[in-house]
C-alpha cells in the first residue's frame, strides 16, 4: 500500500462530493430560472414504500404541436430555428443523403423555456395534464431570459434535443411530398426533483396517482398539493415549499 | 550424482533462490507482500505440482529415490510450505485450498449482504433524514471504506479481503456521488466519470487491484469520449452509441505499457492492453453495424465493411501482439473478436441472398478452415519452441 495514493484517493472523494456541494449551493444563490408554484398536474408524486422514504416529483410538461403526426415535436422548432441553434442543417432536405445526414446528428443539452398557464395552455383548451408548456429552445440562457423576463411564468431548465428529418406520414404511410426537419424536445434535466425532509413529511400521507386513460370530457382528479420550485443560478431545480390542497384531505 | 541427486539439487538450488527472494525483507511495504504473496502461492502450487509428478515417475520407474534424498527432500519441502504458510498464509494443500475458496465465496456473499442491508437501511430512513446529514453520509461511506480497506492492508489481512474492500469504497463512491447529484437535484454530469475513473485507479495502484484498474480505465476512456462528444456540440450521453469517440482513449490505453516501458507492478501492462483491445473493438464493432452515425456522407454499406475488415485486421493483430508477449488473454480476447467480426462480415455478405441452410454452411466450412489455420500455427509455434 502507498499511503500517497490512499491520501489520493481520499482527496478525490472529498473533492467530487465538495464539488456538487458548492455547485449546489451557488445555483441557490440566484433564481434567474424562475419561480413558480405548481401543482401536483405538473408535479407528480413517485411511488413512497417503506423500503425507500426518499420522495421525488416527477416534472410533466407539454409541447404544443400542430398535428398529432408531429410525434411530439414543437412546430416552432423547424429548419430555421435549428440552425440558429447551432445543429449541422448544411445537407438539403429534398438530398437523398438527407435521412442519413439528420440520423446521424446527435442530440444537444440546451436551455429550454416553460411557460406556465401561457398561451399554448390556454390554446390546447386545458386538456393536457400539465400546464407547463415549452414555448423555446436556446443556446444562451441570458438571452432568453431578455426575451421571457417574467421568473414567476417563464422558467428556464435544461433540456435535450434532438433533430430529425420528418419524411413520412406515419397516420397514411406514404412518403410526405415536401419532407421537413424537426426536432424533439427528449428530455428536460433533472427529470426528477427531490423533496427534502423538511417538506416532505407534507406529502408522506398521500398515495401515488398513476395516469388512468380518462373518457372523453372527464376532468383530471382534483391536484392534492402545490410546491413552489425555484430554478437556480445553474438553471437547476429545488423545493421551496410544499403545501396541501382541499383535495388532499378527501383523497385520504 | 544419478537423475535423483540433478533433480534435488537443482530443487534445493532453486529452492534457497526462491527462499532468499521471498524471505528478503519481510513486511518491507505492502506492494512488496502483494507480490510475495502471489509468488508464495505460486511457489506452493509448483511443489504440490512436482510431488505429484515425482509420485508418477517413481510409479513408473523413471526415476528412484533413495531413502535418505527421500527424507532430506520431503524435509526440505516441509520447511519451504510451512515457512510459506506462516509468512504468507499460502495454501500448501488442495483441501486446504478448497477451504479457502470456499471462505472466499462466503465473504463475497457475505459482504454483499451487508452492502445491501446498509444500501436499504439508507434507503429506508432516507426521507426523514435532514440534508446535511444525508450529504455526510453520502461522503462519509466511502470514506470510512477506504480508510477500513487501508487499515486491513496495512495489517497484512489476505489480499482477497482487501480487493473486496476496496471494490466496495469504489462502488460506493459510485452510488455516493449518484444519489448526491440526485438530491441536489443537479443535472448529470460527465465530470462523475472522471472522479469515479480517477479513484478506481488510485485505489487499484494503491492495493493492487487488477479489477479496479480495469474499471477505473473505462471510467476514463468513457469521460475522454464524453470530452470529444461535448465539443463536437452533442449531449454526452449520446457517446454510448457512438464507437469513433472511444478510439483514442482505446489507443491510448493500448499505448500506455508501451510507454511506460513494463514499469508497472501486478501485471497491470495486460489490464491496460486489455482494456485497450476491448474498448477499441468494441468500439469498431458499434461503428461497423452503425456507420451511418459517424460518417453520413458516403455509402453506409461501403463504410461499415470497412469498420468491419478494420476490426479483423486488429484483432487479428491482438491475436499476434498476444502471442508476441506469451499472453493468453490478448489471445483470447482477440480470437473472440476475430470470431465475432467474422460473423458480422459473413452476415452482412451473405445473409440476405443465399437461403439460410447454406449460410450456417458456409459458417461451419469457414470455422473448419480456421481450426486448420490455427492447428497450422500451433504447429509452428511448437516447433518453434523446439528448436
Amino acid at each position: 500500500m502507498k499511503r500517497a495514493l490512499v491520501l489520493a484517493a481520499a482527496v478525490v472523494v472529498l473533492v467530487a462530493n465538495a464539488w456538487v456541494v458548492v455547485s449546489t449551493l451557488r445555483n441557490r444563490g440566484d433564481t434567474p430560472g424562475g419561480n413558480v408554484e405548481l401543482t401536483e398536474r405538473e408535479l407528480r408524486l413517485l411511488p413512497i414504500s417503506d423500503d425507500s422514504t426518499a420522495v421525488f416529483l416527477e416534472l410533466r410538461w407539454e409541447v404544443a404541436s400542430n398535428e398529432p403526426e408531429d410525434d411530439g415535436a414543437p412546430a416552432w422548432l423547424n429548419a430555421v430555428k435549428l440552425e440558429e441553434l447551432g445543429f449541422d442543417c448544411r445537407v438539403p432536405v429534398d438530398s437523398p443523403h438527407a435521412q442519413d445526414h439528420y440520423h446521424s446528428v446527435p442530440s444537444a443539452l440546451l436551455f429550454v423555456v416553460l411557460e406556465f398557464e401561457g398561451d399554448a395552455w390556454k390554446k390546447s383548451g386545458g386538456s393536457r395534464p400539465s400546464r407547463l408548456f415549452v414555448v423555446d429552445v436556446g443556446r444562451d440562457a441570458r438571452r432568453l431570459r431578455t426575451q421571457y423576463p417574467d421568473t414567476a411564468r417563464h422558467l428556464i431548465s435544461r433540456g435535450v434535443v434532438r433533430p430529425f428529418l420528418k419524411n413520412r406520414s406515419r397516420r397514411e404511410n406514404r412518403p410526405l411530398p415536401q419532407p421537413r426537419l424537426s426536432a424533439r424536445i427528449e428530455s428536460v434535466l433533472p427529470q426528477l426533483i427531490f423533496v427534502p425532509s423538511s417538506h416532505s413529511s407534507v406529502l408522506q400521507g398521500l398515495r401515488h396517482r398513476p395516469d388512468s386513460p380518462r373518457e372523453k370530457g372527464e376532468a383530471a382528479p382534483p391536484p392534492r398539493y402545490s410546491v413552489t420550485v425555484s430554478w437556480g443560478a445553474h438553471y437547476e431545480p429545488w423545493v421551496r415549499s410544499v403545501r396541501l390542497l382541499p383535495a388532499a384531505a378527501e383523497s385520504k | 550424482m544419478g537423475k535423483a541427486g540433478l533433480a534435488i539439487g537443482a530443487v534445493r538450488e532453486c529452492s534457497s533462490r526462491h527462499y532468499r527472494h521471498l524471505l528478503a525483507e519481510p513486511g518491507r511495504s505492502h506492494v512488496v507482500d502483494l507480490q510475495q504473496q502471489r509468488q508464495a502461492q505460486k511457489r506452493a502450487d509448483r511443489i504440490a505440482a512436482f510431488r505429484a509428478e515425482l509420485a508418477e515417475l517413481e510409479k513408473e520407474q523413471g526415476l528412484t529415490l533413495t531413502p535418505d534424498q527421500r527424507t532430506r527432500l520431503e524435509t526440505h519441502l516441509q520447511r519451504v510450505l510451512a515457512e510459506l504458510d506462516r509468512q504468507f498464509g499460502a495454501d500448501i494443500s488442495e483441501p486446504e485450498k478448497r477451504i479457502s475458496w470456499s471462505m472466499r465465496l462466503v465473504s463475497l456473499l457475505g459482504g454483499l449482504a451487508f452492502f445491501a442491508a446498509l444500501f436499504l437501511f439508507l434507503q429506508r430512513i432516507w426521507g426523514a433524514l435532514p440534508p446535511v446529514a444525508q450529504v455526510s453520509v453520502l461522503v462519509f461511506v466511502p470514506l470510512l471504506l477506504l480508510a477500513a480497506t487501508a487499515c486491513f492492508a496495512g495489517r497484512k489481512v489476505a489480499h482477497y479481503y482487501v480487493a473486496l474492500l476496496a471494490l466496495a469504497t469504489g462502488t460506493a463512491s459510485v452510488v455516493g456521488l449518484n444519489a448526491l447529484g440526485s438530491i441536489l437535484n443537479m443535472v448529470p454530469s460527465p465530470h462523475a466519470l472522471l472522479a469515479w475513473g480517477a479513484l478506481a485507479v488510485l485505489l487499484a495502484y494503491a492495493f493492487g487491484q487488477r479489477l479496479l484498474l480495469g474499471a477505473g480505465l473505462v471510467l476514463l476512456c468513457a469521460w475522454t469520449a464524453t470530452l470529444l462528444a461535448t465539443r463536437s456540440g452533442a449531449y454526452w450521453e449520446d457517446v454510448w452509441g457512438r464507437g469513433e469517440y472511444f478510439i483514442l482513449g482505446a489507443v491510448l490505453l493500448y499505448a500506455v505499457p508501451a510507454l511506460s516501458r513494463g514499469r508497472h507492478s501486478y501485471d497491470f501492462d495486460f489490464v491496460y492492453r486489455g482494456c485497450g483491445a476491448a474498448v477499441g473493438l468494441i468500439a469498431l464493432l458499434v461503428l461497423s453495424k452503425s456507420a451511418d452515425l459517424c460518417c453520413p456522407g458516403p455509402p453506409t454499406r461501403m463504410v461499415e465493411t470497412l469498420y468491419q475488415l478494420a476490426g479483423l485486421l486488429l484483432s487479428a493483430g491482438v491475436v499476434w501482439h498476444g502471442l508476441r508477449l506469451g499472453r493468453n488473454g490478448l489471445v483470447n480476447l482477440g480470437a473472440a473478436a476475430f470470431v465475432t467480426f467474422l460473423f458480422v462480415c459473413l452476415h452482412g455478405w451473405w445473409w440476405d441472398w443465399m437461403p439460410k441452410y447454406l449460410f450456417f454452411l458456409l459458417l461451419g466450412l469457414t470455422a473448419l478452415g480456421l481450426l486448420a489455420v490455427f492447428r497450422r500455427l500451433r504447429q509452428r509455434l511448437t516447433g518453434r519452441s523446439e528448436a
